[in-house]
């Protein structure tokens, strides 16, 4: 099913992307509840050093969440 | 009758407590990043003859909790018999994030309450380019529409002229439970017949258990033990399937017409840049620390000479006896030892104030998190932590919003070692004492020195955090998801309140207990033993000798454990009133002193500790080694009573309580003897 997709954290900043699904059932429910649902268009802002959180807009209404590396992993993404 | 009780119930980040502010003019602290509604916040708001009980509830997405602040949010929606349980309810939304908004509304309507739909930051919209198509979503939701704008208070009487008649929404499920768990409803309906199916639903998909009202929880607990219900799968169900609906009416509702890039876009290439945005907060914080100094400067002097002249006066024109004496070396320089550190709390509340008003907050998180999740905790850690310069009381709170619970509790563990308010008395009058005056460029010494207790104070909450990380234990995954509000102007009247509720929460809660303490301890210094007061002549009265008091019988007592760190009698009787809380020193060394001079002497705390002279070493009291010992005692001891009280409650156990102020009052002790034998 999620055939050609990678996960999230190997996006590379301002790459855009779109989500396809989730990796494991083991996700953070937020994840959804914050609009990170499947077939929105995401763009990578930044990246913090160290292997921080990164910086992520999606959707039309261009809202902005910080995740980190391991969040980002769950979401399974096809770059656009 | 009893008054009708309306929830404020929104997202994070969407003006609720501005809107919150506006209705009930009981104005509190409202602010842009997450946790800011620590705890209940309730007011009253009168409109057209009618009053209703307004109650500002911590902000959330769904009713699905992740932390212990959206856990509030669901118990007092679900739970019938508690203390806030409410008649309506209000759910704010952000005009240029209706989606989720939204989401939130349905949840709440089909709850069964009767609702409003508010929507705010329409201004921010506006300039935004964004339209939302009032009829359109009005049909749809079957429900009336407020617009408000909290900034200008527009909307605002609209708002309240809808609270009357505001009745229960009609019923049409969005969304509509899956055929195969109907089966699970009907049977919890049967034991409960009084819930809605929505609410057995909503029960059954707690993940967490102490999120179920205990009015349902073993039924609730039965049927998920007996048919393996994966209460998780629930939730995604729900948000996915609602999601999906929003989206197909969305388009219609808003419509953009621009595509410029935002003033958050610019703004955030700078804050969250990996170098500019880190020498950012550093500057921010350097400002912050050599305003605390310089501009609090004058009207400190200003405070202390007035009550220095004040007690003189007192005692000039009051009778002798022990009421002048009470007055005037008691009362008066008590007062005047809370009131002094005004000015200092004020400037750095405003400053906290408005960063987090302007959003900056939620950039200091995303810039900590991969610094301090090595130490066992969350870039959210950053605001208990920051608020924790300001007060370890509400920073010990906001930490609710960590959503991990080991992450949590070392936060709260070790937030009481930052340096809040309370140590800047301690810290200000005793670098005074041993830092000189003057500037190195622009650079002031005695800021550099405070600024130096500050990183000593962060250093140690990390390596108290990086020990306790290998001693807790956790059970759920650590995770950090973490929405970035758009950058807002900030509302000064928001934070002009902010920090005048703050500095009254300061004077009245921490003065209380300097009022108390400075008249105990000027009557135990003034009554010992072989004290005889003649009450009818008072005017012969002349005190007792401050060493044969009961004061100076206690500190005598406790010298031989304070002398290794070069403490001398009356120190410890600063260091023992500390315990109730830790600016109690400064006025209690004021009341210790005026005691003990013979003469009227007017002059400030400050210069009667530089004269203090300690007979038994033939030094200055006061000296070096002594002060700097005594900045490292202050810095780690756990002295605060009101901590204690808050980290019991917020913990749930005496035993976190108790390790915590061994614990820093043990390092206190060790740092504060090694470097006293180390530079005396």
């Amino acid at each position: 099913m999620y055939t050609n997709c990678i996960p999230l954290s190997q996006l590379s900043a301002f790459e855009k992307a779109k989500i396809k699904g989730y990796d494991s059932s083991d996700f953070p429910i937020k994840l959804i509840e914050l609009g990170l649902t499947q077939g929105v268009e995401l763009e990578i802002l930044n990246k913090a050093p160290f292997r921080g959180p990164i910086l992520v807009e999606f959707g039309d209404s261009q809202a902005r969440v910080a995740l980190r590396i391991d969040e980002a992993k769950c979401i399974l993404i096809e770059k656009i | 009758m009893s008054k009708t009780r309306v929830a404020l119930v929104g997202n994070p980040n969407v003006g609720k407590s501005s809107i919150f502010n506006l209705l009930t003019g009981l104005n509190q602290k409202t602010g842009n990043y997450p946790g800011i509604t620590v705890d209940f916040k309730s007011g009253i708001c009168n409109h057209a003859n009618n009053s209703y009980e307004i109650v500002d509830l911590p902000g959330t997405y769904t009713l699905y909790p992740n932390s212990m602040d959206e856990e509030i949010v669901l118990q007092t929606l679900l739970d019938e018999n508690h203390a806030n349980f409410p008649d309506k309810v209000l759910v704010v939304v952000d005009a240029l994030h209706m989606k989720r908004g939204l989401l939130l509304f349905q949840q709440i309507r089909e709850l069964g309450f009767p609702t409003l739909l508010v929507v705010n930051l329409i201004d921010e919209a506006e300039r935004k380019g964004i339209n939302i198509h009032t009829d359109f979503l009005k049909e749809k939701l079957e429900s009336h529409i407020v617009f408000t704008n909290a900034r200008t208070g527009e909307g605002i009487d609209v708002l309240k002229s809808h609270l009357e008649k505001l009745d229960v929404l009609p019923l049409e499920n969005y969304f509509e439970i899956p055929n195969e768990y109907k089966i699970f409803i009907q049977n919890i309906r049967e034991d409960l017949p009084e819930i809605s199916d929505f609410k057995a639903w909503l029960l059954l998909s707690q993940t967490k258990e102490k999120a179920i009202p205990e009015l349902y929880r073993t039924r609730i607990l039965a049927e998920k033990e007996k048919f393996k219900i994966t209460s998780k799968r629930l939730q995604i169900v729900e948000t996915v399937r609602r999601y999906s609906y929003l989206e197909t009416i969305l388009d219609k509702i808003v419509s953009k017409n621009t595509h410029k890039k935002s003033v958050t876009h610019v703004l955030d290439q700078i804050a969250t840049h990996k170098f500019w945005g880190y020498i950012l907060f550093f500057s921010i914080l350097f400002v912050i620390f050599q305003s605390i100094f310089y501009l609090a400067q004058i009207p400190m002097d200003l405070i202390d000479g007035v009550f220095g002249n004040f007690s003189f006066w007192a005692k000039q024109n009051i009778p002798e006896g022990p009421i002048q004496s009470l007055i005037a070396d008691g009362i008066i320089p008590g007062i005047g030892g809370v009131l002094v550190f005004i000015p200092q709390i004020a400037i750095l509340f405003t400053f906290i104030l408005l960063l987090e008003e302007v959003g900056y907050m939620s950039r200091v998180v995303y810039l900590m998190d991969s610094w301090l999740k090595p130490f066992g905790l969350s870039g959210k850690s950053v605001v208990p932590l920051m608020s924790g310069v300001a007060c370890a009381i509400p920073a010990v709170m906001s930490a609710r919003n960590i959503e991990n619970d080991k992450e949590r509790l070392i936060t709260i563990l070790v937030t009481p070692f930052m340096t809040c308010s309370a140590r800047l008395p301690v810290y200000a009058i005793l670098i005074s004492l041993v830092i000189p005056k003057g500037d190195w460029w622009l650079m002031n010494y005695q800021g550099l020195a405070l600024m130096a207790l500050y990183v000593l104070g962060f250093l140690m909450a990390l390596f108290a955090a990086f020990l306790l990380k290998f001693n807790i234990k956790s059970s759920y995954k650590s995770y950090l998801i973490l929405d970035m509000p758009t950058y807002k102007l900030p509302i000064f009247k928001n934070i002009v309140f902010g920090v005048y509720l703050k500095c009254m929460d300061f004077v009245l809660g921490a003065g209380k207990i300097i009022l108390a303490v400075s008249i105990l301890l000027w009557a135990l210094g003034t009554f010992g033993p072989n004290t005889k007061v003649n009450w009818d002549d008072a005017s012969k009265w002349t005190g007792t000798e401050l060493e044969e008091s009961y004061l100076g019988i206690i500190g005598k007592s406790i010298e031989p454990v304070i002398e290794p760190l070069g403490y001398d009698w009356k120190i410890g009787i600063g260091i023992l009133s500390s315990f109730a809380a830790r600016e109690v020193f400064v006025p209690t060394m004021a009341t210790i002193y005026s005691i003990d001079s013979d003469d009227d002497d007017a002059s400030g705390l400050m210069s009667r500790m530089k004269k203090e002279y300690n007979t038994t070493t033939q030094q200055k009291t006061y000296s070096t080694a002594t002060s700097i010992s005594l900045l490292l005692f202050y810095a780690f001891a756990m002295q605060c009573i009101s901590t204690i009280a808050v980290v019991k409650r917020e913990t749930n156990s005496w035993r976190w309580a108790i390790a915590q102020l061994v614990f820093m009052t043990g390092i206190a002790y060790a740092s504060a003897f090694a470097v006293y034998q180390l530079l005396s």
